[in-house]
């Protein structure tokens, strides 16, 4: 009798320890899940755990695709150099032009004193992870908390908007990307000023709310309209890539092609906003 | 010891597959990995240990991938329970049972992120798309026996270290010693 309810003891002060283990798990996932949505601190120590980790293992990464790169594919090397040869003639060719267009955008700016951006202080990041899921669209970066870097800060590319800021670690943060259905942003269709908001789809963008007798066609370039308070304005969204007029509804269906390539981006810029407004 | 070692190898492929994985062709994706480790934990840890790893490597993706915090934490204890509960009943660690263990624990961990996800976005996410779905889904079921092996040896080695350290064994003959 005595060996059994010394049996039992131990028995129930460890499924009381598991159940009390299971309370506070559950407690700290719906306050996560239902809360404000930042990192609290076992979010934070984990990243910074394993962003130093990614940042290693992508440096690893890089390394091993540069020695593939330079020794296993060599057999091409000819072909190759002969191509790419043709392509600098090509491309010195068009960065003629743009050199003449941007001094003429200089000369106009300047003309008509339409400098409208701000001067922002910028910070460039190195993208260290991606998002492995089938439907979210984030990065990991290098950048913390301690580089400046805050919730809800825009993060943009040579080639255009890439997303903003979500959640923050001293050392590293999220960002989450344009094209995640998360995301929306303020935009405008370049030609005519055209209001919607692009949304992600998890692949592409879409333009949304822009009424069915606005003139949009594909190829339209569209940029941020500066009104969302989070991206300046101005800056490269992407091109529209279909324009879809259903009978129902008041809005277009806008397919918008993004600017930058998500896939092979590898490095960004984040815009150190002062007071992000993106909750 | 076991649990340490378990949640180091959670946190590499968590790295693994926030990283490298993207460098491969897309039409083999990201192979969810992450997967087959909780289901391998859910069949041989204990209930504690169990619910340890899996919260912390909830934890671990969370940060890397998704919008809301708390789901992957929830979608893996769930799978680890579920799993739990049917390893009792059943010979789950069986090599032929793996297979569809593993594909359900991938369908239902997914099903609860995405679902959370939906209820959770003020807005439709992108579309569940059964076509990738089931194509990951392929390359994880055809990746159980290989990984599943692996782990089973790292759990052995660590187990034996662990059970050797606990119960050194003696040296020489005692009942020999005891005799004289």
């Amino acid at each position: 009798m005595a060996y059994e309810k010394k049996k039992k003891k131990p028995r129930r002060l460890k499924f009381l320890l598991i159940l009390s283990l299971l309370a506070a798990a559950v407690l700290f996932v719906l306050a996560s899940t239902v809360g404000r949505q930042d990192f609290s601190f076992p979010h934070r120590l984990t990243l910074e755990v394993l962003g130093v980790a990614q940042s290693g293992a992508t440096r690893a990464g890089g390394l091993l695709g540069r020695v593939w790169n330079r020794y296993i594919n060599l057999v091409n090397v000819r072909k190759e150099n002969e191509r790419l040869r043709e392509e600098i003639r090509k491309y010195k060719a068009v960065n003629a032009e743009f050199r003449e267009a941007v001094a003429v955008n200089v000369r106009l700016r300047k003309l008509l004193d339409l400098q409208e951006r701000f001067p922002l202080p910028t910070l460039a990041a190195r993208i260290i992870g991606r998002d492995p899921s089938l439907w979210f669209k984030t990065m990991t970066i290098d950048r913390g908390s301690v580089d400046g870097v805050e919730k809800g800060m825009p993060v943009v590319a040579f080639e255009g908007v890439v997303g903003q800021v979500v959640n923050v670690s001293p050392h590293f943060a999220k960002v989450l990307l344009a094209i995640d259905p998360n995301s929306a942003i303020d935009a405008i269709v370049q030609k005519n000023r055209t209001q919607g908001i692009v949304k992600g789809d998890g692949v592409t963008l879409r333009l949304n709310y822009v009424l069915k007798n606005s003139d949009v066609a594909v190829g339209d370039a569209v940029v941020t309209s500066g009104m969302g308070g989070v991206f300046p304005k101005g800056l490269p969204v992407g091109r529209v890539s279909a324009v879809l007029k259903s009978k129902r509804g008041m809005f277009l269906k806008i397919n918008v092609t993004p600017e930058v390539n998500f896939r092979d981006l590898e490095y960004v810029t984040i815009l150190l906003k002062s007071d992000p407004l993106a909750e | 010891m076991r649990t340490l070692v378990f949640l180091i190898l959670g946190g590499a492929v968590i790295v693994l597959q926030t990283t490298m994985f993207h460098a491969l062709p897309e039409w083999i994706g990201v192979p969810d990995l992450l997967v087959l480790l909780i289901v391998f934990v859910s069949i041989r840890f204990d209930v504690a240990r169990g619910t340890l790893i899996s919260i912390l490597l909830g934890l671990g993706h969370e940060v890397c991938s998704g919008y809301y915090l708390g789901l992957y934490v929830i979608a893996y204890l769930l799978v680890f329970f579920v799993v739990k509960g049917l390893a009792r009943a059943f010979a789950v660690n069986e090599a032929n049972h793996q297979p569809p263990v593993v594909a359900a624990a991938y369908l239902g961990a997914g099903g609860v992120v995405y679902l959370c996800s939906s209820m959770l976005a003020d807005e439709p996410l992108s579309p569940w798309g059964w076509g990738s779905v089931l194509q990951r889904l392929l390359i994880v079921i055809i990746l159980v026996v290989p990984v599943n092996r692996l782990l089973e040896v790292v759990y052995d080695f660590f187990d034996k270290k662990e059970r050797r350290f606990m119960f050194p064994a003696r040296k020489g003959n005692r009942y020999r010693r005891a005799g004289r």
